[in-house]
């Protein structure tokens, strides 16, 4: 709209509420509403249009109507494929360096399979060599429970025998 | 369609705020409407920010008997008579300032303000044979509604700013 203040950097442009164009500093009215809406208009052909209720997305020179219509859908396009692009985040983390981040990314799937099995063997050995010791625990106190059931009738003088390896006070 | 944008073209687009203007009062003074009698700056008229001399046409209703009714305007003037109806009462002349008006005002940065209204805050009753001398009178009421622009400030009328529900 104003063609001569374009080489100018402005401070701050806002836009009409009508039909959507920037307006430069020191250009336009500013209506303010009862209920304290503000409007802004670039000019006063926009000013009356909105005081005479006429619809800005009925009118084909504003922006709401292109917008509604898609006049400028290859461009808003473009825009949108530039963005779609995400990097894979690339920051260290508290707890892993981005080193650390960066070498788990390249492993390999199979290497990960591979390690994956290992845990899992790591762990499934390790849960039973516990259930082995436990059965050994359980044979142990068995057979302690025979001896010592057998020496009863010899040491039942001798305090309490203790049971299960000192039972504690109940 | 075109025939009413054209009607608007043909209509005055400057509307100042003179005598006879009926303005609507936006505090809780107790007056409701008023009509400008005078404008005490500028020669063409009021705009915003300005302070005006008007008569009260519509108020709060009055109570309906008793010896809180019609104090005439010349006695001696006395807040105890108006408990429970309001500050003001019709046909008191009052001193307003402007804070709403339809009529564009620029700004310093170059745009125009314009409001959907011509609204006034009642500052104080004026006293017969006393001119305003001048200084910046405060308002007697205690709200203020709707939006006001930030021109009181330079017009010192700073307790309606704080009063204020929206600062525009």
């Amino acid at each position: 709209m104003s063609h001569s203040f374009d080489c100018l950097c402005d401070v701050r442009t806002e836009l009409c509420r009508f039909s959507g164009h920037k307006i430069y500093p020191g250009r336009g009215i500013r209506f303010i509403r009862s209920d304290s809406q503000v409007f802004l208009f670039i000019n006063s052909k926009c000013k009356h249009y909105f005081h005479n209720k006429l619809k800005p997305s009925k009118l084909a020179w504003t922006t709401m109507y292109r917008k509604q219509h898609k006049k400028d859908a290859a461009q808003e396009a473009v825009k949108k494929r530039r963005r779609a692009t995400k990097k894979p985040y690339s920051r260290s983390i508290v707890g892993a360096t981005l080193e650390v981040i960066q070498k788990k990314r390249a492993e390999k799937p199979e290497v990960r399979d591979a390690a994956r099995e290992a845990a899992l063997r790591d762990i499934k050995e390790r849960i039973k060599k516990t259930k082995d010791e436990k059965k050994a625990k359980k044979a142990e106190f068995a057979s302690k429970q025979q001896k010592i059931q057998a020496k009863i009738p010899k040491a039942a003088a001798k305090g309490g025998p203790k049971l299960g390896g000192g039972g504690g006070k109940r | 369609m075109i025939s009413n944008f054209w009607q608007h073209q043909q209509q005055q687009q400057r509307t100042f705020i003179q005598m006879g203007t009926r303005l609507k009062v936006v505090d809780n003074s107790g007056a409701k409407e008023v009509v400008c009698i005078q404008s005490l700056r500028g020669k063409k008229g009021a705009r915003l920010g300005d302070i005006i001399i008007c008569s009260v046409k519509q108020g709060l209703p009055e109570k309906k008997k008793g010896k809180y009714d019609a104090v005439p305007i010349g006695k001696k003037f006395n807040w105890k008579d108006f408990i429970g109806t309001g500050k003001v009462r019709k046909g008191n002349v009052v001193y307003g300032v402007v804070v709403r008006a339809k009529m564009q005002k620029g700004r310093v940065d170059g745009s125009q303000v314009c409001f959907d209204d011509n609204a006034i805050v009642i500052l104080g009753i004026k006293e017969p044979k006393k001119n305003y001398s001048g200084g910046f009178y405060q308002p007697i009421g205690t709200r203020v509604f709707g939006p006001v622009p930030h021109e009181l400030r330079l017009r010192k009328q700073l307790k309606i700013l704080a009063l204020a529900q929206d600062l525009v």
